[in-house]
C-alpha cells in the first residue's frame, strides 16, 4: 500500500471545562489541548495497517497544538508530518478543513488511503471525511472498527451493523473513519518524544499560499448562531424478572447503535 | 524565569501517565498483595525507554535527563510505588554510578541493556556493619593478577533478588580507609560465588524486592571497576547526591496522588447535610497539603533544572529528599484522616500509600544524615568544615 494519511485534529481538553446547566454557560477553568480520541485510534489503526516498512503521514491545520500534536504522531511511529498553518487565517468550518484537506493530500501525492476519527469532541459536524472523499471522489467508509489489507486487494473495514458488525470490502484509494475506543493506541517511548520535540525538522509547515489557496477560498458555508444545552440526561431503563436477560440481550445491540 | 515545562517534557509526561494509568495503576494492588511483578510489564517498560530515560541516547537512553527522569518518578510512584523503586534503584543509583564515572568501553558493554531493561541493576552500599556510616563498609576486594576477588556481604539491597547487574563498594586497601581505600565494581550475578538472599518482609513497598547479597570470592575481571581503583567512595556519594533529586520526585507523585484522591473525596462524601468540602476543618488540611506539595514541586523541578544545567546542586538534592519524604508522608497521613474509615481500608490505595511512603525518610540515606548534608553545605559556605 501507498502512503496512508492520518488527520489528527488537537481540541481543547473536556477535563478543562465545566457546564452550568441552569446558568446555560460553559466554564473554562483551564487551556490544554489534547488529541481528538478517536484521531488517536485512527493512527493506531493506519500504524497497524502499515507495518515496520509502510509509510504514515499525519496531518493537521492550525498552530501550536497541531504542532504538538504531529511531533507526538511521529514519536509514536508516523515517518512524516505535515502542519497547514492556519492561525490567524479564516476559522474554518468542515467546508473549509476540507478544501486544505484536499489539497494537502493532492500535495503528498500516492496517497492510498485517508483516516480520521469518526467523532471530533469539540465541534462534531461528522461531516469532514465524507465530505473529503466527494472532493477527492474516492471510497467513503464510515465509523470503522478493524481495518485490514484483504488478499484480492483493496481494504477491509468492520463496521458497525444493526445485530454486530459487517465487513465492507473498499477498493483504494479510500477515505474511512476510525471508531473510537476500537483499538489500543500504543505509547510514544520515551526516547522518540526526546527526538521528535527537539528536531526541529520532525513537523513540515505549509502556509495556505504553499497550497495555492486564498483565504477567500475557505470562507465559511456555516454559521454558529449560539449555542444549546441538551437536556440532562435521564436514568437508563431497567429490565427485571426470568426475562430480564433476553430483555437485555434484546435491548443492548439497539442501546449501541 | 519560567518556570514552565519544554513541551517535550509535557508530551513525555502525557505519555507517562497514561501508561502509569493505564497499566500500572490497576495492578498495584496485586503487586502490593503478592509482592509479585509481572516481568511483561517491566520488559514493557523498558523498550518505552523508561529504564534509561535520564542517560545520553549514545548509551541507549532516552535523553531525556534530569527533569525527563524527575516527571517518570513523579508519575510512576503516583501509581505504583513498588515498580517506582525497582525502577529509581536501577536508574537513579545503579546505572547512573556507571554512567558518572564508568569508562566509554564499560558503560557502552552494560548502558544499553540496563536503558532498555534487558538487565536490571542494583547498588550494593550498605552492609550489616555499614549503613549512615557507609564509610564503614567491610566488603573485600583483592586484587589477584588481572582480577579481583570480592569476599563479604551487603545488606538491604533494592533489587537484590532480581538484578542481572550490580555496582558494588568493596574495600581494596584496609589501610587507606574509604576516602582513597574503596573502589567500585560492576558485577554480574550470574558469575560464581554469588547468591542472593530472600526477599525481605517490609511493611511497605511489597513489590520491590529487597535483600541480602552474598559475595564468596566473586572474581570480577579489572575491566569492570567503574572510574579509578580507590575511588569508589566518591563515585558512591556523587551518585547518592544525584539520587535524591529523583527521590524527591517520587516522593511529589506519592503526595499528589493523595491530595488528588482527597479532592475527590470531599466532593462525593456528605456529612451533616453537605459534602465535607464545605466543612473548615476539611479545608485546612487540603490547604496546607496543596501548599506543601507546591513547594515540593517547585523544590524538586529547580533542583532538577540545576542537575540538567551543570550547576551545584547538593544542598537542594538533600532538602528534595529531606522535604519529599517528610511531606509525602504529612499529606498521605492527612488524606487517610480524611478519608476516615476508608483511608485505613486494605480495598483502598491511601492504605498502602500511607506504608509505601514510610521508607523514603530512611532509605538513600535517612533524613538525619540529610540534615548533616545539608548543614554541612551551609556551613562550607562560612568556612566551617563538619565531621559527622
Amino acid at each position: 500500500m501507498n502512503t496512508i494519511v492520518v488527520v489528527l485534529r488537537p481540541v481543547r481538553d473536556p477535563a478543562g471545562f465545566t457546564v452550568n446547566r441552569k446558568a446555560q454557560k460553559i466554564f473554562s477553568n483551564r487551556e490544554g489541548y489534547i488529541l481528538n480520541p478517536s484521531d488517536r485510534n485512527a493512527l493506531e489503526a493506519a500504524l497497524a495497517l502499515a507495518g515496520p516498512e509502510g509509510e504514515v503521514t499525519v496531518v493537521a491545520l492550525g498552530g501550536e497544538p497541531a504542532l504538538e500534536a504531529l511531533r507526538m504522531a511521529r514519536a509514536t511511529g508516523a515517518g512524516r508530518a505535515i502542519c497547514v498553518v492556519t492561525a490567524g487565517g479564516p476559522a474554518l468550518d468542515p467546508f473549509g478543513a476540507t478544501t486544505v484537506l484536499q489539497r494537502v493530500i493532492n500535495h503528498i501525492g500516492a496517497v492510498d488511503l485517508v483516516l480520521l476519527g469518526a467523532v471530533v469532541l469539540d465541534s462534531d459536524s461528522a461531516q469532514v471525511g465524507a465530505r473529503l472523499a466527494a472532493a477527492l471522489d474516492w471510497a467513503y467508509v464510515d465509523q470503522a472498527y478493524q481495518a485490514n489489507t484483504l488478499a484480492q486487494g483493496g481494504l477491509g473495514l468492520v463496521v458497525a451493523a444493526p445485530r454486530g458488525f459487517r465487513l465492507v470490502a473498499v477498493d483504494l484509494p479510500a477515505v474511512a473513519t476510525i471508531a473510537r475506543d476500537s483499538n489500543q493506541p500504543r505509547f510514544a517511548s520515551a526516547a522518540q518524544i526526546v527526538t521528535m520535540f527537539s528536531n526541529p525538522d520532525a513537523v513540515e509547515t505549509l502556509t495556505l499560499a504553499d497550497l495555492d489557496l486564498d483565504p477567500a477560498d475557505l470562507t465559511a458555508a456555516t454559521a454558529a448562531r449560539g449555542e444549546s444545552f441538551p437536556p440532562e440526561r435521564t436514568l437508563g431503563q431497567t429490565v427485571k424478572g426470568d426475562d430480564g436477560v433476553r430483555q437485555f440481550a434484546d435491548t443492548l445491540p439497539r442501546a449501541l447503535i | 524565569m519560567d518556570f514552565t515545562f519544554s513541551p517535550q517534557h509535557v508530551a513525555l509526561r502525557q505519555m507517562l501517565r497514561e501508561f502509569c494509568e493505564q497499566e500500572l495503576a490497576p495492578r498495584a494492588k496485586e503487586v502490593d498483595r503478592t509482592g509479585l511483578q509481572d516481568p511483561a510489564i517491566l520488559r514493557w517498560m523498558g523498550e518505552l525507554g523508561m529504564f534509561g530515560i535520564p542517560f545520553s541516547q549514545e548509551y541507549g537512553g532516552a535523553g531525556a535527563g534530569e527533569m525527563g527522569y524527575c516527571i517518570l518518578m513523579e508519575e510512576l510512584n503516583r501509581a505504583c510505588p513498588s515498580t517506582a523503586t525497582i525502577i529509581g534503584a536501577h536508574i537513579g543509583i545503579a546505572a547512573m554510578s556507571l554512567y558518572l564515572d564508568g569508562s566509554p568501553e564499560l558503560k557502552r558493554r552494560y548502558m544499553p541493556d540496563l536503558c532498555a531493561g534487558r538487565t536490571i541493576g542494583a547498588f550494593g552500599l550498605t552492609e550489616p556493619g555499614a549503613g549512615s556510616d557507609a564509610a564503614g563498609i567491610k566488603l573485600r576486594a583483592t586484587l589477584e593478577g588481572d582480577s579481583y576477588f570480592l569476599d563479604g556481604q551487603k545488606m538491604w539491597i533494592t533489587n537484590g533478588p532480581i538484578a542481572d547487574v550490580i555496582m558494588v563498594l568493596a574495600v581494596t586497601d584496609p589501610a587507606l580507609g574509604a576516602r582513597g581505600g574503596a573502589t567500585c565494581f560492576v558485577v554480574e550475578t550470574d558469575w560464581p560465588g554469588f547468591s542472593a538472599g530472600k526477599p525481605e518482609k517490609k511493611m511497605g513497598l511489597h513489590g520491590s524486592p529487597t535483600s541480602l547479597l552474598n559475595f564468596d570470592e566473586v572474581r570480577v575481571p579489572k575491566e569492570n571497576v567503574i572510574g579509578q581503583v580507590g575511588m569508589g567512595f566518591v563515585t558512591f556519594m556523587k551518585t547518592l547526591d544525584i539520587g535524591r533529586v529523583s527521590l524527591g520526585a517520587a516522593t511529589l507523585g506519592g503526595a499528589s496522588v493523595a491530595l488528588d484522591a482527597s479532592l475527590r473525596w470531599v466532593k462525593a462524601r456528605s456529612q451533616f447535610g453537605r459534602p465535607i468540602a464545605h466543612m473548615q476543618s476539611i479545608q485546612f488540611k487540603l490547604a496546607d497539603m496543596a501548599t506543601e506539595i507546591e513547594a515540593l514541586r517547585a523544590l524538586v523541578y529547580r533542583t532538577a533544572w540545576l542537575v540538567d544545567s551543570g550547576r551545584p546542586f547538593v544542598r537542594e538534592a538533600g532538602m528534595c529528599k529531606l522535604l519529599g519524604s517528610e511531606t509525602a508522608s504529612r499529606c498521605i497521613d492527612r488524606a487517610l484522616q480524611i478519608h476516615g474509615a476508608l483511608g485505613v481500608s486494605r480495598d483502598f490505595h491511601l492504605e498502602r500509600g500511607w506504608r509505601d511512603a514510610r521508607i523514603a525518610e530512611i532509605f538513600e540515606g535517612t533524613n538525619e544524615i540529610q540534615r548533616i548534608v545539608i548543614a554541612s553545605e551551609l556551613l562550607q559556605e562560612i568556612g566551617v568544615r563538619i565531621h559527622p
